[in-house]
């Protein structure tokens, strides 16, 4: 114990000793100068301590004018890298804060053990783990399972951002990779080991690129003294562990990189799926008040694809819209809200004529008919007929579940829903408006698909046409395909036609209902279709 | 390495903080203030013979000076160095205690020349002004009241030691002054008059004249016929003279001599001289002991300053020293008035000169008044004494008007 303090007693002189010295000239000099100040006469001690703030305040202007021109002249402006060293207790991040991860937290714990264990692996001669890669979307907690691993295994921690390394000038990002590297041995050496955080690894760490015109040459050589003190890590005495944080695909990182030695393992960190999104909803829901009548499991179901960091900011919106409504707390409307916010955006109410308004109604009606009646997958949560922005209305509907693959019965669902709007538009006006063009590329886009590479055609055509060029495809093929292409479309076309007509007095009900409110809310629409009895066939949302 | 900079903090903090909290104690407190002056005077000056004694609000300082004045009548160098650092030393303890002073006077008197002094008279605010570069140094001395000069009363009662000292060796002097230092040389036998000072007070009359009340014992033997007088003024009789001395009168200062008992149609008559003397108003500040006889104010210092300040506008101006021609100038403030008598003429008696006169005083006085901030006045007297006594009278309020330019002097009248 004393000896480790004693370690650590040198680590810190050594690494501050300038800090120290001035440090103490600065406590000396203050002695001396109340020293000083005390020998004075009143007089003279009240008129110096009087002219103090004023002579503090033109020092610090001075002080400030050097460091800017100094900083701009000299050192390229503020840019000069900036490393947050924590120690591991005060990162403060537990296990139990790491939610909607649990796969990858499984493997970060081993991590944790590894290097806590590091002493008992060398004895038996096992491989010491250098650096641990972390890949995974946006906003799903790499940095936090990293801080993470740093309070559990309770060693410093140094964050860093992979941009901080890139400069202009060639060789500033090496001599920060160096420095980072001497810092974290020093506090390894402190403290018996340490963590280097490099978040967004891909600014230094994607494939090295060789121009003539020497493009490159910064991250090139940046990333190389990455290798290089990765590798002289290979050092026994120095335990440090690099992590890596990257949401860039695995393949865009240099592979020297990647090699065992180097990122020796790899923590794949995806979206949380339904159970973990559960956790995340009642983990940040914890920390506002809300209504008991707030449902995790349904907002866990519509909150599908979304990552740990939207589900917070969800969370914290809805806290926003409560207080601006001065609700005490969180209920059903605000987070309905919040997430119409994040996912359609803000209202903003155009100003419509009544035929525009009743065209759009039935526009959306269709979507949601058909969306509920056909759909094997979504479900509507809502449907509104106020503008966001570039689209007159809207009906919001989110998969049941996570889903990977996509069956034909989907995609022919995807498209009959997109081709709902212009049918009920058409069967109720005679004619159609403008408000279908982007609902006609939706569907023609996944009808060409289906035919053209997935091979879901009713005439058998399998394969995937489009990586052939075109010119070497002959006509009647792509005839062929393309009628195929229109087959689907109009086959869709007459199956909503058909729903629509047959249900047009739910369409009716629910275009009264639109212009009344604007908005249907998902119990608002459940129970509509209740009331005609077209209950949902599928499992409904909690 | 941030706890180890908190901790410095806190160590700088702490360490500025308890030096600061001690900062506030005055270096020389109320009840040292006399001991510190002398310490001072002593310790760093090697000046062991300083006096210092507070009259309210004013701290009178005295040092005797062997050699104060040089052969040419004027102040010693080495002298002026002492009264420098004596200076200095007053400046020092003023500015740096808590004790509510305002004025000081420090008192120089050559210890061989009876009546030659030098007074130095300063307002200790402005002392404080010109350290915290408030107020010039120009402009300091220019408040600070100098004055060479002989006392009028001291050399005045050195005249009249000197008087009766030869009246007892020198009976030739006897004969002239007979009927004034009545009775004893006009009873007594020749040479047997001895007259002894039992006590001496006086009075500055002016700056170069002094009244003094003297008390005597005279001794004589009767001359033949006038036995009798004994039983009425019996050898050792106590007697009683005024004085008036005026020392520019460098042959014979003595100007007039009044005894208590007179001879007149037949009879021995007395006079009342103590009642007589308590009538002269002193104008002297400083003692004879060499402080201030009394607590200075403002308005007096102000009007002394004023006066001062008269001269040195037509002695310091080039264009007004040709053509104007300074006198004298006295100041004075009673019942609240000012008073300023000058005699300034101009030198080639043009017609509009004594406007330029009044004109340069009356906004020169209401700018030191303003300055000042004294408001604890009902108005000024100018009167110019070579222009036929002239006058002019301004309340304080026309005074602050013709200082903002809002009153112009042909619109004043004498």
């Amino acid at each position: 114990m004393a000896f480790i303090t004693y370690r650590k007693f040198k680590m810190v002189l050594m690494e501050h000793w300038i800090k120290i010295a001035v440090a103490a000239t600065v406590v000396i000099l203050i002695i001396l100068s109340i020293w000083g100040l005390a020998s004075l006469e009143s007089f003279y001690r009240h008129l110096t301590i009087a002219q103090m703030p004023i002579s503090l305040l033109l020092a610090g202007v001075n002080a400030g004018i050097f460091v800017f021109m100094y900083m701009i002249f000299l050192q390229g402006g503020f840019t000069k890298i900036k490393q947050t060293t924590i120690k591991g207790e005060n990162v403060n991040i537990h296990w139990d804060d790491v939610i909607g991860m649990e796969g990858a937290k499984q493997e970060a714990l081993e991590v944790v053990e590894l290097i806590k264990d590091r002493t008992k692996l060398l004895k038996i001669g096992g491989k010491i783990l250098r650096g641990l890669l972390m890949i995974g979307p946006p906003g799903c907690g790499k940095t936090y399972l990293a801080k993470a691993i740093a309070t559990e295994a309770g060693i410093p921690f140094i964050s860093m951002s992979g941009s901080e390394f890139t400069e202009i000038f060639v060789g500033v990002g090496a001599a920060r990779v160096r420095k980072l590297f001497k810092k974290a041995r020093s506090l390894a050496y402190g403290y018996g080991a340490s963590i280097i955080f490099i978040d967004e690894l891909d600014a230094i760490g994607r494939q090295r690129s060789f121009s003539f015109m020497g493009g490159g040459q910064e991250t090139n050589s940046t990333q190389n003294q990455l290798l290089v003190e990765m590798d002289g890590l290979q050092d026994k005495d120095s335990n440090v562990i690099i992590i890596g944080a990257t949401n860039a695909a695995e393949g865009i990182l240099d592979l020297a990189l990647l090699r065992p030695g180097r990122f020796d393992r790899k923590i794949y960190i995806d979206r949380p799926n339904l159970e973990e999104r559960e956790k995340v909803f009642e983990y940040y829901l914890k920390k506002i008040k809300y209504e008991p009548t707030v449902n995790i499991g349904r907002l866990a179901r519509q909150a599908v694809h979304k990552s740990p960091a939207e589900i917070e900011n969800l969370i914290k919106e809805s806290a926003l819209i409560a207080t601006r409504n001065k609700k005490e707390s969180v209920g059903n409307k605000e987070l309905s809200e919040a997430m119409e916010r994040i996912e359609m955006g803000m209202k903003h109410k155009k100003h419509m004529t009544k035929e525009e308004r009743e065209m759009v109604a039935f526009h959306e009606t269709g979507h949601l008919v058909v969306m509920y009646m056909f759909h094997p997958t979504d479900d509507v949560f809502k449907a509104s007929i106020i503008s966001r922005k570039e689209a007159l209305g809207v009906v919001h509907a989110q998969p049941r579940e996570e889903l990977y693959t996509h069956n034909k019965e989907k995609l022919l669902a995807d498209i009959k829903v997109d081709l709902s709007g212009y049918v009920a538009e058409k069967i109720k006006f005679g004619t159609t408006s403008t408000g279908v063009a982007s609902d006609f590329q939706k569907a023609m886009q996944i009808a060409h698909n289906m035919v053209w590479m997935i091979g879901m055609s009713d005439a058998g055509y399998a394969g995937d046409y489009t990586i052939i060029p075109k010119s070497q495809l002959s006509e009647s093929l792509k005839e062929k395909l393309n009628f195929e292409t229109d087959k689907i479309i109009q086959n869709c076309l007459k199956e909503v036609e058909a729903l629509l007509k047959k249900e047009w007095p739910i369409v009716d009900r629910f275009v009264k209902e639109l212009l009344e409110k604007d908005e249907l809310e998902y119990d608002e629409i459940e129970a509509i279709f209740r009331e005609y009895g077209k209950g949902h066939n599928f499992k409904k949302p909690e | 390495m941030s706890t180890l900079l908190t901790r410095y903090k806190v160590l700088a903090i702490f360490l500025i903080l308890s030096g600061l909290s001690a900062c506030d104690k005055p270096t020389y407190p109320t009840g040292k203030i006399e001991e510190s002056v002398l310490k001072l005077c002593k310790d760093e000056y090697k000046l062991d013979n300083v006096k210092v004694k507070i009259a309210g609000s004013t701290m009178g300082v005295y040092i005797p000076i062997e050699g104060l004045v040089d052969p040419d009548l004027k102040l010693d160098q080495k002298a002026g160095e002492k009264i420098e650092d004596v200076a200095l030393s007053i400046h020092r303890v003023t500015t740096s205690t808590d004790m509510p002073l305002k004025f000081y006077i420090l008192t120089a008197r050559d210890t061989k020349i009876p009546g030659a002094e030098f007074i130095l008279t300063g307002f200790i605010y402005d002392v404080v002004r010109v350290r915290l570069f408030d107020i010039s140094r120009g402009e300091y001395f220019q408040r600070i009241l100098r004055d060479f000069r002989f006392n009028p009363a001291i050399a005045g009662e050195k005249k009249v030691r000197e008087f009766f000292d030869a009246l007892n060796q020198d009976s030739s002097l006897t004969e002239t002054l007979k009927p004034i230092l009545y009775p004893v040389y006009a009873i007594g036998r020749k040479d047997s008059q001895k007259i002894e000072i039992t006590d001496i007070e006086s009075k500055e009359l002016s700056d170069h004249e002094s009244i003094l009340y003297i008390k005597t014992i005279e001794r004589y033997e009767p001359s033949p016929g006038f036995e009798a007088y004994t039983a009425i003024f019996p050898p050792g009789f106590k007697n009683e003279y005024l004085f008036l001395i005026d020392i520019s009168l460098f042959m014979s200062p003595v100007k007039e001599i009044v005894s208590k008992y007179f001879y007149s149609n037949n009879e021995i008559m007395q006079r009342n001289l103590e009642d007589a003397f308590k009538q002269y108003q002193d104008s002297g500040i400083i003692g004879m002991d060499g402080f201030p006889k009394k607590d200075l104010d403002l308005g007096w210092f102000l009007s002394q300053q004023i006066s001062r300040r008269i001269k040195s506008i037509f002695e310091e101006d080039r264009k007004l020293k040709n053509n104007f021609k300074v006198i004298s100038s006295l100041g004075g403030i009673k019942d609240r008035v000012f008073q300023f008598k000058f005699n300034i003429s101009s030198n080639d008696g043009k017609t509009g000169d004594e406007k330029i006169i009044f004109s340069n005083i009356i906004r020169m006085t209401g700018k030191t008044l303003h300055l000042y901030e004294f408001e604890e006045y009902k108005g000024v007297e100018f009167i110019n004494l070579a222009d036929a006594e002239k006058k002019i009278y301004l309340s304080k309020e026309d005074l602050e008007r013709f200082r903002k330019n809002k009153l112009d002097i042909a619109s004043l009248k004498y």
